[in-house]
């Protein structure tokens, strides 16, 4: 089904503060499309997931599902959770603790009246799928992480929602089998072709597993795009800083002003500054970005090169990643190679850089 | 190590002392029952018979087992209703966001702080003007009001430790508030119910004053008003059939306490949710 947010805001106010949590956020999620909103804990994510699943009203804004309006403050619409189709898998899997794993899936069936027949069949169908059939008559208190993981996902599935909603899913599981999860999740949603919303905070899950991600920060969204697109065109700073396994490499850097024209001064290095990027200078400086891999030693042609020292040389595994200093700037360089001079010239290109 | 024997050899002589002397009364009693002298003083005089029970339980005139049925109705009913009750206000008191919540809980327990002796009166007239005097509903209303207070509080904590993830998941499932009250609220605090449950019986079995200012006889007179009452034909006070009676009123209330005791336990949320 297809998801539409219109000028959607959350305020919370209580007696001391007001909050707004999601503020007039505009976005079209496709039909089956597994879309991930990322951010920082605090930013308002969980509020704009509960507000889609109607666990919250919207303070304004209006939320589509398909061409039915399922919330809007100003037209007086608020159209419950059970009416929307929807179904959630909590961070903290939010198992029923006195039902067994067999009622726990079964419940949102038993609660839509299915016979008994059905409801058995249904279960046992999504139970096998997800590999949980010898546990169907456990406890909750009996499993383990990544059981219960399943098990929530089953119940969440198992009455073929429209929209699947996950909160965090995988932050409580660790890291080994959470690389497994991941690639599960991200299958079972091909698969079944239900239209997903994921929130994390973890840009590696929200790389791996959207279709498309929209970076939300103190309760706006930043950016939306591919994967590859945040990696590649980061609108700004906060998205720029956000993705990427190694953080960018971000230097703020005084304004050159000769023959009309603009450079970033890099030490006595000139850095051109395109035309189009001349709005980011803000009291004479601007901060240039390069990512850890486009930084590239002993180039044999480079736009520009510096002659940097080497401080510290981290083995990643495949890569080295090589801590450079050049005049009081510290630089992260990506390479194959491990190097063992002290002093390396490492080179760049113009279009690998990025203005904010 | 000779500390850690001292500490429990203190422990020990502690704890005994404190069962004996709590458990002296029940003990006299539990002989004087048995026996058909009460003077305890003359412990040669001290004969073990079930005359005592025989004999009260034989004279229909004393209305034994009518006061134990009526103490049994009225506590059951008035418990069941106070714990309902009260669940339905903690539901809404855990789970609703409102102003000034703490204080409200904090005015229902201080309005339970009132003694009982200062709407006695009150109550009497009350009672009588609805010609309830003498029925069980005029012990069980008040009853109830008195218990509100502390099964509110027993269950409000023990909702407050269910997570409202839980809440939020049922109601994806597609519960409405009811539906998650029945089915995931209710079953999780079962041990709060219980222990709600059997204090507020306790409390209505062994309550006096009301039930001697509201009941007149047989018909609604409680256990302790009629052990209280207990008077021979001419005056005299039986002490073997008071104490034959009042050993036959807490078989039933022992009982209740064993069976429920049982479901008393703690973690029953435990396991649902990784923290």
């Amino acid at each position: 089904m297809k998801i539409k947010l219109i000028n959607l805001s959350k305020t919370f106010i209580s007696p001391r503060r007001r909050v707004k949590a999601v503020n007039n956020i505009n976005l079209e999620i496709g039909k089956g499309e597994f879309f991930v909103i990322l951010g920082p804990s605090g930013c308002g994510k969980s509020t704009l997931l509960n507000l889609i699943a109607g666990l919250e009203k919207p303070s304004s804004g209006e939320i589509y599902f398909g061409e039915k309006l399922v919330a809007s403050k100003e037209k007086k619409i608020f159209i419950p959770p059970k009416d929307r189709n929807v179904a959630m898998v909590f961070q903290s899997y939010a198992l029923y603790p006195h039902l067994n794993v067999f009622e726990n899936i079964a419940f949102p069936l038993r609660i839509q009246k299915l016979d008994k027949h059905s409801i058995k069949k249904e279960v046992e169908k999504i139970a096998e799928m997800l590999e949980i059939k010898d546990l169907l008559f456990a406890r909750p208190s009996e499993l383990s992480g990544g059981q219960k993981q399943r098990v929530a996902i089953a119940r969440a599935l198992v009455r073929k929602p429209s929209v699947l909603l996950l909160d965090e899913p995988l932050s409580n599981l660790d890291a080994q089998l959470r690389i497994n999860a991941r690639a599960e999740i991200k299958f079972l949603q091909k698969e079944l072709k239900i239209t997903t919303i994921y929130v994390t905070h973890d840009q590696i899950e929200a790389m791996s597993l959207g279709d498309r991600i929209a970076v939300m920060n103190k309760g706006k969204i930043e950016q939306i795009g591919s994967p590859e697109d945040l990696y590649k065109n980061p609108k700004n700073l906060f998205v720029a800083k956000f993705i990427g396994t190694i953080p960018i490499n971000l230097i703020e850097t005084e304004i050159l002003e000769e023959d009309k024209k603009l450079y970033s001064l890099l030490g006595d290095l000139k850095i051109k500054i395109p035309d189009d990027k001349k709005e980011f200078i803000k009291e004479g400086k601007i901060i240039i970005g390069i990512r850890s891999e486009h930084l590239k030693i002993n180039p044999k042609s480079a736009d520009y090169n510096i002659l940097a020292r080497v401080k510290v040389i981290e083995p990643l595994g495949r890569e080295y990643l090589i801590h450079i200093e050049y005049k009081n700037y510290t630089f992260k360089v990506l390479s194959l190679e491990k190097i063992s001079e002290k002093e390396i010239i490492v080179g760049f290109n113009q279009q690998d850089l990025y203005f904010f | 190590m000779r500390e850690e024997k001292f500490v429990k050899f203190l422990f020990v002589i502690t704890a005994v002392s404190i069962l004996s002397f709590c458990l002296m009364p029940f003990f006299y009693m539990l002989v004087i029952s048995f026996s058909t002298s009460w003077d305890i003083t003359s412990l040669d005089k001290i004969r073990f018979s079930f005359s005592n029970y025989i004999e009260i339980l034989k004279d229909p005139s004393l209305h034994c087992l009518d006061y134990i049925k009526n103490s049994l109705i009225i506590s059951a009913v008035s418990s069941f209703i106070s714990v309902f009750i009260a669940s339905l206000g903690a539901y809404a008191i855990s789970r609703l966001d409102f102003p000034f919540k703490f204080f409200l809980l904090l005015f229902i327990l201080a309005s339970s702080m009132f003694p009982q002796i200062t709407i006695v009166g009150y109550l009497f007239k009350f009672m009588n003007k609805l010609h309830l005097i003498n029925t069980y509903l005029a012990l069980i209303f008040p009853y109830i009001a008195w218990t509100l207070p502390l099964s509110l509080w027993i269950m409000v904590s023990y909702f407050s430790k269910i997570p409202k993830e839980l809440d939020k998941a049922a109601l994806i499932d597609g519960c409405n508030w009811f539906q998650i009250f029945i089915k995931i609220i209710l079953p999780l605090s079962k041990p709060g119910f219980i222990s709600a449950g059997l204090l507020s019986f306790l409390f209505a079995f062994n309550e006096f004053l009301f039930a001697l200012m509201l009941t007149i006889d047989y018909h609604a007179r409680t256990v302790p008003v009629g052990v209280a009452l207990f008077q021979g034909l001419h005056g005299e006070l039986p002490w073997g059939s008071i104490m034959a009676f009042s050993i036959l009123s807490l078989i039933p209330v022992i009982l209740i306490t064993l069976i429920f005791q049982r479901y008393i336990i703690q973690g029953l949320t435990r396991g649902g949710l990784k923290e």
